[in-house]
Order: structure tokens, then sequence, then C-alpha cells
């Protein structure tokens, strides 16, 4: 069972007047949205959904900073818009072309207010190679699917107890499956590009993803999240992925994340690796008020590798919080976490980095560094690795640090005539080179390159 | 620093010599703009300017240069990356042409050959896992590429073996004009038989106690700093 599940179950009694209130509004959004269906009650995914709601009402609450894994992280702030669903909007391509990378071709999914938008996608070329199917259909239709997503959405609606899966699994309307099959290597990434727009009232956007990559596949998925015009709007993108790596799978995801300065992201994502899989996860954050990843890694079978990657820019008030669960209950199994950010003015950081390394797990190599520049008076940063180990045949090892840039270096570039911002600028970059320079889609590369010196300037 | 004057004049070579704590790196990181100094008293002019008005990266745009004793190792930051970045500041503020990315490169890459670098150090981090002398010849090279008119070479000669001396010296000796100045501060005599100064002063106890020109050098070479304590000693003591 999910670790961080087990903590927020023995803390949630508590009902403070204003968490009461949070879930009186969400089960009321959906009340509103219910008379929206039009006539589709009675399909499978709305009993799901109708699941999910009522739990809010029974043993759901949201987080207070009396639960360990929200101690540093406050989302009264979060909870206090009235959200409404969002609405339809019809964007063009110029509209998205800023978004896209150059150079790379990819199979397009866009999102806009987490609807499925079929003119700018490319859905059909993808579905040639691979099973890609909104998750709504999946419960309707009695095909290959509906088996697999029954039981994660039944799951999600009835069991878990982390609020934020549920709130998606009750409002989510299109969520996609994708399915690549035994043996398919995908030619191209797979962009799911997530586009926020609302112009007055704030907005709650539940994307979903259930993704499984079959034996001896290979995927690459590119997530990224962008405000429609760089708005200022308040919306809260509360998003959820399951993922599962069958046998000797090869799975690259990159999430980059550059919501509104006003926006709320909470992701939850929880990937389950079967033997000799492999899960590469680079995640980079510099957008959203107040965010919160939840990244976790069930290995379920031996010789697989997991590694994490991550990148947080936090500027003015920002709030990023990296939760990441990595699970070794099989032996001979590696995986590999590197967490760097960089926090200034009053931005704050949080890292809670576990490790469970059960009795079973022989040779395990699990690794951890998180390495955080804070360089203002103001801006701080929270550290804390969990290792648990019960096996005693492994190598682990955690690392952190927090501090400023190197006062040597500084002097040394402005022995060369660079301006301080200059070099300040190109030392930061620099720091986050370890990571950037793990990317090996080089378009990719370039852009979140350009995307954190655009955020610096 | 006890006083010191001192006038370097354009197509000028100073060394400046002397036992170690007489105050060579004082002299070198004062001139540059290098916190945690006071100046108080007197005053440094550089082409008319008031250097202390200026900041340490000011004084590096108006053309001074300082070859540092021991290099520092920027990781993440290629030496490429670095010296365009570098190139392109100096060069703006003394309004000199604007370099097409074409131009640097070709540029970066005649100025490494000069001092006998690989192109592929060009793409590594700077300095990093570079020998002494590889940290060195790469103080030259920015020597060459930001082309300084006053360049202050802070014991450059220190830890290198003979054949990278040479290449040191080659390069400083391509680069010296009429136009041009170098002060050269090194503990030992062995540098200046290859750039071959037009002064040499001594420095000791913060002052500069004796001047000459490269056969001065020689004679220090020869006896050791020993006879200019002595002198010192015997002056202060009438």
């Amino acid at each position: 069972m999910n670790i961080l599940n087990k903590k927020n179950i023995s803390m949630t009694n508590i009902n403070t007047p204003d968490k009461k209130d949070s879930n009186e509004k969400f089960i009321e959004l959906f009340r509103l949205y219910q008379n929206t269906l039009n006539g589709r009650k009675n399909y499978a995914g709305h009993t799901i959904q109708k699941t999910a709601i009522q739990r809010l009402s029974k043993d759901v609450y949201f987080p207070t900073r009396r639960n360990e894994d929200w101690k540093y992280t406050n989302v009264t702030e979060l909870l206090q818009p009235q959200y409404h669903q969002p609405k339809f909007v019809d964007i063009t391509t110029a509209d998205i072309s800023p978004f896209l990378f150059e150079g790379l071709d990819t199979y397009l999914l866009v999102f806009v207010n987490g609807k499925y938008d079929k003119t700018l996608s490319s859905k059909d070329e993808l579905s040639k190679k691979v099973i890609v199917q909104d998750i709504p259909s999946c419960l309707q239709e009695d095909g290959p699917t509906k088996a697999i997503a029954s039981e994660y959405l039944t799951k999600w609606a009835s069991k878990e107890m982390n609020p934020f899966i549920v709130l998606n699994t009750a409002f989510a309307q299109n969520g996609i499956f994708i399915y690549v099959p035994d043996g398919v290597v995908l030619d191209r990434p797979v962009h799911i590009l997530n586009i926020a727009f609302t112009k007055d009232e704030p907005v709650v956007i539940s994307p979903q993803k259930i993704i499984i990559i079959g034996e001896n596949s290979k995927l690459t998925v590119i997530e990224t999240y962008h405000p429609l015009n760089n708005s200022q709007q308040t919306y809260f993108t509360n998003t959820v992925n399951q993922l599962l790596l069958e046998r000797n799978s090869v799975f690259d995801h990159y999430r980059i994340q550059d919501e509104g300065e006003n926006a709320f992201f909470i992701n939850n994502t929880e990937v389950e690796q079967m033997r000799e899989s492999t899960y590469s996860s680079y995640v980079i954050d510099l957008g959203g008020k107040l965010v919160r990843n939840n990244l976790s890694s069930i290995l379920k079978d031996s010789g697989t590798t997991t590694n994490f990657y991550g990148i947080y820019v936090g500027m003015d008030k920002q709030h990023i919080d990296n939760q990441t669960f990595i699970d070794h209950a099989y032996p001979n199994c590696k995986s590999n976490e590197l967490y760097k950010g960089i926090l200034t003015d009053s931005a704050k950081g949080v890292f809670n980095g576990k490790i469970m390394v059960r009795p079973d797990a022989q040779k395990t190599n699990a690794f951890q560094k998180n390495h955080s520049l804070v360089l203002s008076k103001s801006a701080s940063m929270n550290s804390k690795p969990q290792l648990e180990i019960f096996a005693d045949d492994v190598k682990c090892s955690h690392g952190a640090t927090i501090g400023q840039l190197n006062e040597d270096s500084l002097y040394y570039m402005r022995s060369r005539g660079l301006s301080k911002n200059e070099a300040i600028s190109i030392l930061k970059q620099a720091f986050l080179t370890e990571i950037t320079g793990l990317i090996n889609i080089e378009p990719v590369r370039e852009k979140v390159e350009q995307m954190i010196q655009n955020k610096f300037k | 620093m006890n006083g010191i004057n001192l006038q370097v004049n354009a197509g000028e070579v100073h060394a400046i010599m002397g036992p170690n704590g007489g105050g060579k790196s004082t002299l070198a990181h004062v001139l540059a703009g290098r916190e945690g100094y006071k100046i108080t008293d007197g005053s440094i002019t550089y082409m008319g300017k008031d250097l202390l008005e200026l900041s340490v990266d000011e004084r590096a745009r108006e053309g001074i240069f300082q070859a540092f004793q021991y290099p520092i190792e920027i990781p993440g930051v290629s030496t490429a990356n670095f010296l365009k970045h570098t190139i392109t500041a100096v060069r703006k503020h003394q309004k000199k042409k604007e370099l097409s990315a074409k131009e640097m490169i070709t540029f970066i890459k005649e100025m490494a050959k000069m001092v006998e670098m690989e192109d592929n150090f060009l793409s590594r981090s700077l300095n990093q896992g570079f020998s002494g002398g590889e940290k060195k010849r790469n103080e030259i090279l920015q020597l060459a590429v930001l082309e300084p008119k006053l360049a202050v070479l802070d014991e450059t000669d220190s830890g290198l073996d003979i054949d990278a001396l040479k290449i040191v010296a080659n390069g400083v000796n391509k680069l010296r004009t009429k136009d041009n100045a170098f002060i050269v501060i090194t503990h030992y005599q062995r540098l200046l038989d290859y750039i071959i100064p037009d002064f040499v002063h001594v420095l000791y106890n913060g002052q500069i106690v004796k001047s000459g020109d490269k056969n001065l050098a020689l004679k220090l070479e020869e006896k050791g700093y020993d006879w200019i304590k002595e002198e010192v000693e015997e002056l202060t003591t009438i």
C-alpha cells in the first residue's frame, strides 16, 4: 500500500470548520456540474464520479498542517475560491504554436481546460500505432480497455484517501487512456499539451491519464502545462496520472509546468513497474503559485530502473513542493533521484523523498540527492529524506545541500567583464545544467533551458 | 601596502618580484578590484580615470585583465559559452564591432591555437579537470580574446613546468603591442627569461624597495632576496 495514503488515514478525522466548507463547495460544484451532463447520467463513468464526490461528505478531507506530508504546504489559499467547471474555449493553431517544440515531430494531443481538442490534435495518427481512447468511452464501451479503466477509477472513487485524487475522479471529463501494445517502439514522442484559460471565474481543471506500456515497448510522453496568454487568472489544475510499465518496457516521462502566476497545480502520478522496466521522470516546475507533486513508483518485480529528476525555480511568493516515493519490494532494482532548485525573493521549496526498501529487496541500489540554491533572505527550502531500509545487502544513500552561489565563481566572472546580474544568471543556469543536460531530446532541452533563462530575466 | 608609487606606460612590461608576503598578490587584487581591501590613502589612475571608483566588472570592461594565480573551476559553464559572454560584454562596452557567432568561434579557436589548447576543451566546463598548466594557459587564452589594455599576471608561472611556461610566455609575447601594458608578478626570475621586462620592481613589506631593468632580475636570481632585505634594514636603522 502507498505509504503516503497510510499517513493520511490516521490524521484526517479532524473536522475543522474551514475544511468542511471546502468539501461543501466541491460537493455543490458537482451538483451544478451534474445538471450539465444532459442525459449522460446513466453512463458507467457517472456512477463512479458520484461515488467519488460522496466521499467528500464521508471520509475524505483536505489536508491540514497536522498531516505530516503537508507540514510545509498550506492548502488554505488553494481551497479558498468558489471554483467553477471550466467553459469550452476555441483556440487556434497560432495560440498553441509558442508551446510547441521547434524542430521536434510529435504526436500532439491538445487539451484546453481539460477538454480534448480534436482539431488541433493528431490522435488519429497516433491511433494507428497505439490505442488512444478517452476514458469515458473506455468505461462505456465493451472493449479491451474497459476492465483496466474501471479498476483504476473504481479504486480511486471508493478506496483512495488522497483527496485530490478523489476530486479528480469526480470532475475529470476527458481523461485519456493510452495503451502501447507489446513490442511497439513509438517513433515520435507524444506531446500532451494542456492549456488553461479562464476570463473571470476561477476554474478547476482535471486532466486524467492512464498509460500502459506493453512488454518490450518504448514510449516518450512530454506533458506541458501553460495558461493561454500568460494569464493572471486563478485556476486550479488537479492532474492524476496512473502509469503501468510491463516487463522490459521503457518510459521517458517529461512534465514541464509553466502555469500562471496565480494558478494552483497539484499532480499525483503513480507508477507501477514490472520486471526489468525503466521509468525516467523529468519534472520541470517553473510556474504556479502553489505547486505540489506526488510522484511514486511501486516496483512490482526485480531488475527495474527508476530515475526521478526534477528542477524547480521559485520566485516572488511561489511555493513548490515535491514529494517522491519509491517502493523497493523486489531484489536487484535501481533507483536514482536528483532534484535541484533555485529559490529567490520569498519563494519556498519543499522536497520530501521517501524510499522504502523491503526485506526481500536485496541488492537494491537507491540513491537520492536534493540540492537547492536559496538566494535571498526570505526564500527558504525544506528538504527531508526518508529512507526506511529493511534489507541488509543494499547500497543506499541520500544527500541534500542548501546554499548560495559560489562567491569565487561570481568574482571570477565579474573580473572578465560580466556584470553581477549576468554572472548570477549564468551561474544559476549552470547549476541546473546537471539536470537539463540529462534531457536527451535536443529540442526539449533547448526549450527548457530557454524557459528557465526567460524566468531568470 | 605601505606606499606604492608606480607608473606603467603603454607598451611597457613591468615585473614585480619579491619575497612571499611582500604584497605582490595584494597589489594584483587591488588593481583588479577585489573586495576585502580598503584603500586608506592614495589613488590609482588608469587611462585618466580614477580606477578606485570602478567595480571589478567595470574595470574589466575598461580593459584591465588579471590572470589569476589559482584559477577556479566553474562546473556547468562551458568554456566556449563563458568566453562568448565575456567577449560580448567587453566588446560592447568598448564599442568594438559585434562578432557574429561564426566570427566568434573562429577568433576563439585561433587564440586557442596560440596557447596550444585543443578544440575539445571548449565544450568542457570552465577549468574543470584541467591540469595546472592548462588552467594557466586558459588564463592567457582569455587575455588573448579580451584584448586588455593592462594585463596583470599574478604568479602565472607558479606550478608550471618549463614547457608550459614557454607556451604562456610565448602567448604573452605575441600579444604585446605598443598600446598595451603588462604587470608580471612573479616570485622566480625564470619567467623573465622569456618575457623580457622593461622594468623590474622589488616589493617588500608592502613597498617597492628597488627598481631596475631586467638585470635586477638576474641579480636576484643569483643572490636571492636576502641582500635586499639587508639593504632595507640598513636604510631604516640609519
